[in-house]
């Protein structure tokens, strides 16, 4: 069938249709929920290589289990967030989360990013030291709240579609989403006092 | 505004970048809010630098993902056209008839106990136990006749034994109906031998038997009955 015909279908028909055998409406459902799904396991287990596993692993699911998908129970977005969240709550049970660049593959292009870019060196660190102490912050928090942090802040869903993925109240999420920002301020609180003392240290400064 | 309406208006608002002139000058005269709004910003601006940190997954990643889907396919192909709902429909069939079994199996148990107990009852035409209460009735009147003295005595013995006042003897098991119809004066006793599980006790599957008293009325109707052990 057309590509054309195929992208102004909805993810449901989609579902349908690659799981009679049509690989291009196969294909475009992967592209519609690809991002998402990588982008929410990424953040859930701070991992590149588990975060793909995962969306491989979704959309194998999608394949064995998509006859099982009600459409008046939610759309294939949900249902395969539901999935993902079951692979990385299977991942997390297995106790290999926060395997931050795993694969010695990332660590060599991380080398050469920095190499490559000397100039911007400082603020790549600076930065690259920011994001592994949020995404520490945010692998602390109890299960409930770390759900609705990546939903909401990283993923950027509404309150109401992450309230719709994770089954509950969208006062729940809200009242949980600023109970989490709370408790992140309060872990990210060392990381704000060192940051002034090294610049208050100035450029040539010593800590010591 | 006191700091607690200011938390919940920063609660309420779903983005709160843009700050309205009540939180503003809010934030100004208290430090606290001042602080926390700070740190939220702070916070705002750290996780967009988590956001913006997102890998690309790799290239590599959408041709497996097409090649699970070919191989899924041609699994399917290979296995040829199914019913894939076959299974699900025999796992209900296999549990229906499960659970009809788990139904049926007591209610055909109890029913065999009738049946066999409506076959073998069997009445022992034995003499001295066919009419027992005739045959008190007959000593009785030997002993009016031979020794009138003692009449008084055995005239007491004969009402207990011949059950007055519609009671059975004490040996004798009520039968369901009888407390509702009068006992007769005269009873007929006859000895009958029943399978020894309609008795209630002996083997619960076997061909024992065992003997039984059985006291009838003079209109057919069975009042009381002595199983002996």
């Amino acid at each position: 069938m057309e590509r054309e015909n195929l992208d102004t279908r909805s993810e449901a028909e989609l579902l349908h249709m690659a799981l009679g055998g049509e690989e291009t409406a196969f294909l475009i459902l992967y592209e519609r929920l690809k991002r998402n799904i990588f982008r929410y396991a990424f953040y859930m287990t701070s991992s590149k290589s588990l975060a793909e596993e995962v969306t491989q692993d979704v959309f194998v699911a999608l394949l064995k289990e998509g006859r099982k998908f009600r459409e008046d129970r939610g759309d294939v977005g949900a249902f395969a967030f539901g999935i993902a969240r079951n692979f990385v709550r299977r991942i997390e049970r297995h106790g290999s989360r926060n395997q931050v660049l795993s694969t010695d593959r990332e660590l060599e292009s991380l080398s050469a990013n920095l190499v490559s870019q000397a100039e911007e060196l400082p603020s790549r660190i600076m930065r690259d030291q920011i994001v592994s102490r949020v995404q520490v912050a945010i692998a602390s928090l109890p299960d409930h709240y770390r759900q609705v942090v990546v939903l909401c802040d990283l993923c950027e869903l509404s309150y109401a579609e992450a309230s719709a993925r994770l089954d509950c109240a969208l006062g729940t999420v809200r009242s949980r989403l600023n109970r989490a920002h709370a408790l992140l301020a309060a872990k990210l609180r060392p990381m704000k006092d060192s940051q002034t003392q090294i610049q208050n240290a100035g450029p040539e400064g010593c800590l010591i | 505004m006191t700091c607690q309406h200011f938390r919940s208006l920063w609660e309420e608002a779903s983005k709160p970048v843009v700050l309205s002139p009540a939180l503003t000058d809010h934030i100004s005269t208290c430090s606290l809010c001042a602080k926390f709004t700070d740190e939220q910003r702070e916070l705002q601006q750290n996780l967009r630098v988590l956001r913006d940190s997102l890998p690309e997954p790799s290239a590599s990643l959408d041709g497996v993902v097409l090649s699970v889907y070919r191989q899924h396919q041609l699994k399917l192909s290979s296995k040829g056209p199914r019913n894939t709902r076959l299974f699900p429909t025999l796992a209900w069939c296999f549990g229906f008839a499960t659970l009809l079994l788990v139904i049926a199996v007591p209610f055909l148990l109890n029913r065999r106990h009738p049946s066999v107990f409506a076959a073998p009852i069997r009445v022992v035409p034995s003499a001295p136990f066919v009419t027992k209460t005739s045959v008190i009735a007959a000593k009785q009147a030997h002993r009016r006749r031979t020794s009138p003295p003692a009449r008084e005595k055995n005239a007491s013995s004969t009402v207990a034994l011949a059950a007055p006042a519609g009671a059975l003897p004490a040996e004798f098991q009520s039968l369901l109906y009888c407390d509702e119809l009068i006992c007769p004066d005269r009873l007929e006793m006859i000895r009958v031998q029943l399978p020894s599980y309609v008795a209630r006790f002996g083997p619960a599957t076997g061909n024992a038997m065992v003997n039984a008293d059985v006291l009838v009325g003079a209109d057919g109707i069975a009042r009381g009955i002595r199983i002996e052990q």
